[in-house]
């Protein structure tokens, strides 16, 4: 059973970012849905994985939440998180992002030196440096919706794949979770397929 | 929060709508680009007269924005209709009726964050069979106005989408792999009915 977990504070982005993960997941296993707000002790318990999903370019509510997901740094099962996703694992293992100028973090990432014109709507080329969840080493197209950059990485993340404006794919080095900045629910669903069949 | 909604009159923008309504949200207006090119990748061609029916039925105000249609160009008069529709009445974010073209959606999303408002795309990637039947489901009357695929003839002109279109689409996609949901431009369409107009538009 996989668990997928909404990370959107719009109710009707539900349908934009985390059906379409449901319509592929379901081919593959059995599944259910939470809203990051909602996920208990039972919820990890009854997961055998997890997929945190994307949101909407403005929606910034789950990094101020980050205390939600206390629950991930000692999680010992697979886990694919997509753009905030992949965010929120960044953030939890120690690493670093930045976001642009007109976002109301402003202030605070400006007084931290966190700034970053990495901004990426749209198709982008991703450059897989080696295979990443069956996705053979070399270039794919992928669809891009974030302002957020990754600029520091903790130590156990391993970068996998990149874009020229930057991190695209990560890794732990010790655990199964995986990052991706892309949305691979748009273009490259066989990474959500093969985490599923993983 | 205050929506728009970027409106074609056709199944897509409208359904688009309705699942916004139905989530709770409020819609402002209509915004809708009058197009003189009928090949525009972003645009369907419309006109004020069939939106304004529309427009009336559901009890919202249109923006209109003329645009010539020119590739990228047409873009600059789709951020003058939104700028406007914000400026008017408000609005805090836009919904669209995109399924899957990344064409269209990344473009208004690039719009949508330079104007600072909140994108929704409530169709996207949704299964288009799995579209036609809930538009169906949902008791929204959809009149084909446009055809230009290999395999739907001017026959299909006129035509009111049912289950038996369902049936002949899906041969179609299958023989010639035409879109089942129109979103290439293999046929356009008009509603004239649905659960957020008060009455059928003859």
């Amino acid at each position: 059973m996989i668990l997928i977990i909404n990370t959107c504070k719009e109710k009707l982005h539900y349908l934009e970012f985390v059906r379409p993960i449901e319509e592929i997941v379901k081919k593959e296993s059995k599944f259910f849905t939470k809203h990051y707000f909602e996920v208990n002790l039972k919820d990890l318990e009854k997961a055998e994985k997890v997929i945190i999903c994307g949101t909407a370019l403005k929606d910034f509510e789950y990094d101020r939440e980050m205390m939600a997901f206390s629950w991930l740094r000692g999680f010992e099962k697979p886990i694919l998180g997509i753009c905030a996703g992949m965010q929120i694992i960044v953030k939890t293992f120690d690493g670093n992002l930045s976001v642009l100028e007109n976002s109301e973090f402003l202030g605070r990432q400006k007084s931290r030196g966190f700034f970053s014109e990495k901004k990426e709507i749209g198709l982008i080329k991703v450059k897989f440096d080696k295979d990443f969840l069956e996705i053979k080493k070399g270039e794919v197209e992928a669809y891009a919706l974030h302002k957020s950059d990754v600029i520091g990485l903790g130590k156990d993340i391993e970068v996998y794949g990149k874009s020229k404006k930057g991190i695209q794919a990560i890794k732990l080095k010790s655990k199964e979770i995986y990052g991706v900045m892309f949305h691979p629910e748009a273009r490259n669903r066989e990474i959500v397929e093969n985490f599923c069949k993983k | 929060m205050k929506l728009g909604i970027l409106f074609s009159g056709g199944k897509d923008s409208t359904y688009a709508a309705y699942l916004a309504k139905m989530k709770g949200y409020g819609i402002c207006c209509l915004i809708t680009i009058i197009s003189e090119n009928p090949d525009s990748y972003m645009f369907q061609q419309v006109s004020e007269e069939d939106i304004k029916k529309q427009a009336n039925a559901m009890n919202l105000p249109v923006v209109y924005q003329k645009t010539k249609g020119v590739k990228e160009k047409e873009l600059k008069d789709l951020e003058k209709a939104i700028k406007k529709a914000k400026e008017k009445f408000q609005i805090e974010g836009l919904v669209i009726g995109a399924l899957a073209s990344v064409y269209q959606a990344s473009r208004v999303q690039k719009i949508c964050d330079k104007l600072e408002l909140w994108c929704f795309n409530p169709l996207w990637q949704k299964d288009q069979f799995e579209l036609l039947d809930e538009l169906l489901k949902n008791k929204f009357k959809i009149k084909i106005v446009k055809v230009a695929a290999e395999g739907l003839d001017e026959k299909w002109v006129g035509k009111i989408i049912d289950k038996k279109f369902l049936q002949e689409i899906k041969k179609l996609n299958e023989k010639f792999k035409v879109n089942p949901a129109g979103e290439g431009g293999e046929f356009e369409t008009y509603v004239l009915d649905c659960p957020l107009f008060q009455g059928e538009i003859k």
